[in-house]
């Protein structure tokens, strides 16, 4: 049985900033990470990863949850309607004021650029036209760190926790009551009323555990399970955002995937994405990737890579060398690809 | 157990409006990783009847990882608005390598071992998002020998130790241990809410020196050595 899909990807940035730091004066400093070389290399955190996917959730046609549906003081409280709200399902939440949690299934690594940070800096004027002087006034300067890079990133899926929720404690509130009788009929009231207002909910099965788990399982149907990971991979399709896209937008859709559907939980393609530069193009390393590759031999159901023309220097070489494990097509082809191994999961359930 | 994560936090846990990172995963992490592997609650793992609670635990660092200092911001909300953002640093280390070390009885390291490679959930160095690379899962035997250590963890303050030595060597890089009071386990209460056992200072000793630290009971294996923490 599949317990996780994982995929590795390179996304390319030509100049740009797209998860900037602080700022220092009036420089505002791109994340980056200094080696103990003290050579520097610029990052995208997975949180700003985590964003991007979100908003291209919420085109791609998905209602958001509302951060802040209830506020009392600062204390500020979610939805927790993981069956209604795509990001609450895939992405988690925290309730601090029962206790609701999730941990996302999905895991998204943060993006790290694969060659040093440079010391580029765009320069910027901001005009003193704009508060009421003449143009020839003159206006501040700033910079802002830039760098051209090819960033590796990891994204896991646990599967068996997609569209699957535990009622104790993703659904309901931990009772408070001391004694330990009270608390489990405080909680066995909670889960029954809670399973009341799933009855309502067209797309949830509700199935009750056995001891010594206690509480109820709910669960999405298959399709629609299906139809929220087909829109993850969509979203991955057409990655971008960040801060800065008004003059420095940057396009983070991947130009290699290599997608693995696994029996285990295993990040596998997490160390093994790398590249150098040469003749003007990025030479991805095909080492690394093939030891991965087959250090889960055993444990992988579905493969595909996704290469992007025109980007890699080698790619007649990733072609061939990767056609042993899975099939080579473009990136957008093989998401296409991976939507259908998506559509195949919980058909037995 | 040989890991390489890119990214991995672990916060000091008196720090807010700027988190330093530990070293090293502290052991209450450690535990939590084995717990994960074998899908246990948290109030499973630090319950007191847990066999975890015997498991003993270190780790060994095998690369100095870098650096960085993350920005965060945090939205502070009133009647329902933004009011203000707050901005916090948060220290992450990237490209780390170590070796966790579990010790204990057979059955339950045989149990690990299948765990760690078929994990209950996706393991990570710190926060969920910081996902760990499983390089290497072996089961062996320890060998008690010389407590001459580098770049992994000693319950109690080495500072205040009149048996440390650092056995300085040619192109050796000398470099203060860090010191942080810290649980090595916690309970979780009736509401689920988890606390902190009593704290204990916990040295995290660097690579670059060895330090002999005379009459501490260590172990060998592939020519390093470690102290178990197990005391949990």
């Amino acid at each position: 049985m599949s317990k996780a899909i994982v995929i590795g990807y390179l996304a390319k940035v030509s100049a740009a900033n797209v998860n900037a730091s602080h700022s220092e004066g009036n420089v505002v400093v791109a994340k980056k990470v200094t080696l103990p070389d003290g050579s520097t290399v610029p990052y995208i955190s997975g949180q700003a990863l985590r964003r991007m996917l979100r908003d291209r959730l919420e085109e791609l046609g998905y209602p958001l949850s509302e951060p802040f549906a209830q506020v009392s003081g600062q204390e500020v409280t979610p939805p927790v309607r993981p069956w209604e709200f795509v990001d609450e399902d895939l992405f988690g939440y925290l309730d601090p004021s029962g206790g609701r949690r999730r941990t996302s299934p999905v895991r998204v690594s943060a993006a790290v650029g694969l060659f040093p940070f440079q010391g580029d800096r765009d320069l910027g004027t901001r005009s003193f036209e704009r508060f009421g002087q003449a143009m020839a006034a003159g206006g501040n300067m700033y910079e802002t760190e830039l760098y051209a890079n090819l960033f590796k990133g990891t994204i896991l899926v646990e599967l068996d926790r997609v569209g699957k929720w535990p009622s104790r404690y993703e659904l309901i509130q931990p009772s408070k009551r001391e004694k330990e009788q009270e608390r489990e009929r405080e909680e066995a009231d909670s889960d029954k009323k809670k399973k009341e207002e799933l009855r309502s909910v067209l797309d949830v099965l509700v199935k009750d555990t056995s001891p010594p788990q206690r509480g109820f399982w709910a669960e999405l149907k298959p399709e629609v399970k299906r139809e929220r990971l087909q829109k993850l991979l969509e979203a991955l399709n057409i990655l971008w955002g960040g801060g800065r896209t008004t003059r420095m937008l940057a396009d983070l859709s991947p130009k290699f995937i290599a997608y693995a559907r696994l029996r285990v939980k295993h990040p596998v393609f997490l160390e093994a994405l790398s590249a150098h530069y040469e003749d003007g193009k990025y030479v991805l390393e095909l080492e690394p990737l093939l030891n991965a590759l087959q250090k889960i031999d055993d444990y992988r159901e579905q493969t595909l890579f996704g290469l992007e023309p025109g980007v890699f220097g080698n790619e007649e070489e990733i072609r061939s060398t990767l056609a042993g494990y899975g099939a080579v097509l473009t990136v957008h082809e093989a998401l296409a690809q991976a939507k259908q191994d998506v559509g195949t999961l919980w058909s037995q359930s | 157990m040989r890991v390489r994560a890119p990214v991995a936090s672990f916060r000091r846990p008196l720090d807010h409006n700027y988190q330093r990172t530990l070293p090293m995963p502290p052991p209450t992490t450690l535990k939590g990783i084995a717990g994960a592997a074998l899908g246990l609650s948290d109030r499973e793992l630090w319950a007191p009847e847990s066999p975890m609670r015997g498991l003993k635990i270190s780790v060994w660092m095998d690369a100095k990882p870098g650096r960085a200092r993350d920005l965060w911001t945090v939205l502070k909300i009133k009647n329902a608005r933004i009011e203000a953002r707050s901005p916090y640093f948060r220290e992450l280390l990237f490209f780390t390598r170590y070796t966790l070390l579990y010790g204990g009885d057979a059955a339950l390291l045989q149990k690990l071992k299948r765990a760690f490679r078929d994990p209950a959930y996706p393991l990570s160095l710190g926060r969920e998002d910081e996902l760990l690379l499983v390089e290497e899962v072996q089961l062996d035997e320890a060998k008690p020998g010389e407590p001459r250590l580098q770049g992994t963890l000693v319950v109690g303050d080495v500072r205040q130790m009149s048996n440390l030595r650092p056995i300085l060597r040619e192109g050796s890089v000398f470099e203060p241990p860090v010191v942080e009071t810290l649980p090595l386990a916690f309970t979780v209460d009736a509401k689920g809410i988890r606390h902190p056992e009593p704290p204990v200072p916990v040295s995290f000793l660097p690579l670059g020196v060895e330090w002999e630290l005379s009459g501490l009971s260590a172990w060998w294996w592939k020519d390093r050595a470690w102290v178990w923490i197990e005391k949990i």
